[in-house]
């Protein structure tokens, strides 16, 4: 966190750790969404440039 | 003010009413009311009396004015109006003013509105109470957000118009809790130059507004391209308001069910039904439908906004926590601190719900989709949950859960009122379209509005009873 530079008095270590752990495992239920999907393609040039 | 736009519009063109004369009221009906409401942030007495009065003076002349010339509205307090500084509901935000207006702020100046001041904002724009801000409906209840401002300023008849923005349901949430009517445009459709940002790929601006003709001639005003914000749509601005009065008949609606939609309150479920008869009525015809993909929606919205709020906030969380409210906080802190798979897999599965949104709409021949705008209707000040039925979620997972997928797909979303529930409270019916097709949303909306009365409905602070 301080290499983030959130070394605020504020910024409760375990708080945060707790709090990203929930998200991580929120983020994590994407898996099943996405494993038929092959990943964005951000080479792949919009069609609009063709017209 | 309790004119429509379009009431207002041909009284000021007939001369029965001045620019004015309409400001002057608004001014004073924000003086009586809104004490007790806290739906503005600030009141520009004297450039909205200067604005009536140039809006007068050309009204007089008898040449073209635009199509709001003369009107008072307001917009969202993450809107820069030059000369007066943007809080964003934010202590961390400087007290110095704009040095120039947003490009829909433009917009409506020179379509000849009288911008009467600014609106409330959740903190960031990100939240769903807009503290302090009161429902027009009840005194103890949140007016949503976090446009919450807005929305209660518009459904107090304060104003008939005020602009708001919406990242995960932000014009539609409080639109529904407040009996309004609210419009998410399609991504790009508006400028978003000139407002402060939370979530830069989800953010949108629309309107918020007491009838669906109103939404659609400030969107015919706000929208179209701008050489100050290259997400902005090239595509031509249609006339909105052209086929309000095309009816429905004929037109396939898809009905959603399933998750994101259920559970929700029984009073939301009854309403939202007889929308549905009601359309149907009307001619519609019903598809019903359930997208599993959508199950995601939360975990995709909240993947994305964490991190880009992060990104622009980067500076504010380091160096001012203690000026930001501690949920907020703890989102920004973990944008910043989250592996960037996180956001790649969220971008990704957003990729992934827009494609089955269009597959329901491509394999259904579909105008449009139907959903309660929100599965309950508005929550006490310190309320933190809804139980439905003894499934617990937090008030904001429940108002985001059914107007974000229309902001991870980027399509158009307009929230109608539909039912009151049976302690009063507004209940909203959302009808999501194809891109760039506001116009189709605008029409079954507008069907719906004008075969039943819940548009006419008032709170009990409203300008007409002017109980506060």
């Amino acid at each position: 966190m301080r290499r983030a530079g959130l070394d605020h008095e504020l910024f409760k270590p375990e708080e945060v750790a707790a709090d990203l752990t929930a998200r991580i495992r929120m983020n994590d239920t994407l898996d099943d969404l996405l494993k038929r999907t092959s990943g964005l393609d951000p080479t792949a040039f919009d069609p609009s440039w063709q017209a | 003010m309790s004119l429509s736009v379009q009431q207002a519009a041909r009284a000021l063109r007939s001369g029965e009413v001045t620019s004015r004369q309409l400001t002057n009221q608004a001014l004073a009906d924000i003086a009586a009311l809104d004490g007790s409401l806290e739906s503005f942030v600030l009141v520009d007495r004297t450039g909205s009396l200067a604005a009536a009065e140039r809006a007068d003076h050309y009204l007089a002349s008898g040449g073209a004015v635009g199509p709001l010339a003369g009107i008072p509205v307001a917009i969202k307090d993450i809107i820069h109006m030059g000369g007066h500084p943007t809080r964003c509901g934010s202590p961390a935000y400087p007290e110095h003013p704009a040095d120039r207006d947003a490009t829909v702020v433009t917009r409506l100046r020179e379509a000849g509105a009288v911008i009467v001041g600014k609106t409330t904002a959740h903190e960031l724009a990100c939240g769903v109470y807009t503290p302090p801000t009161t429902n027009p409906w009840d005194t103890d209840r949140v007016p949503g957000g976090s446009s919450g401002g807005s929305g209660a300023a518009v459904a107090a008849g304060l104003v008939p118009i005020a602009l708001g923005s919406d990242t995960g349901g932000s014009i539609r949430i409080p639109a529904a809790l407040c009996g309004i009517v609210g419009l998410k445009p399609t991504y790009g459709r508006v400028s978003r130059a000139g407002v402060e940002p939370l979530s830069w790929s989800l953010d949108h601006i629309g309107p918020l507004t007491a009838t669906v003709a109103d939404a659609a001639v400030t969107l015919d005003i706000i929208a179209g391209s701008d050489p100050a914000d290259p997400t902005a749509s090239q595509l031509p601005v249609p006339e909105h308001g052209s086929m309000l009065g095309a009816g429905v008949e004929g037109l396939r609606l898809g009905v959603l069910g399933g998750t994101p939609v259920e559970p929700m309150q029984p009073a939301v479920e009854d309403a939202f039904n007889l929308a549905v008869d009601q359309l149907v009525d009307l001619g519609a015809k019903i598809v019903r439908l359930e997208i599993p993909e959508l199950a995601h929606t939360l975990a995709a919205e909240f993947g994305i906004v964490a991190p880009e709020a992060a990104a622009y906030h980067r500076n504010l969380i380091r160096a001012s926590p203690d000026l930001i409210d501690p949920g907020i906080r703890a989102l920004l802190v973990a944008g910043l601190l989250l592996p960037a798979v996180h956001y790649l897999k969220a971008l990704e599965a957003r990729r992934v719900i827009a494609e089955a949104i269009r597959r329901e709409f491509q394999a259904n021949s579909l105008a449009a989709l139907l959903t309660p705008t929100l599965p309950a209707t508005a929550a006490l000040k310190d309320q933190e949950e809804f139980d439905y039925n003894g499934v617990i979620e937090s008030v904001t997972y429940s108002y985001v859960r059914t107007t974000a997928p229309f902001n991870l797909s980027g399509l158009p979303a307009l929230s109608v009122p539909c039912g009151l529930d049976p302690a009063g409270l507004p209940i909203g019916l959302q009808i999501a379209g194809r891109p760039f097709n506001e116009s189709m949303i605008l029409r079954i909306g507008a069907a719906y509005e004008a075969a039943t009365d819940w548009s006419r409905r008032k709170p009990p602070i409203h300008t007409d009873g002017k109980a506060a």
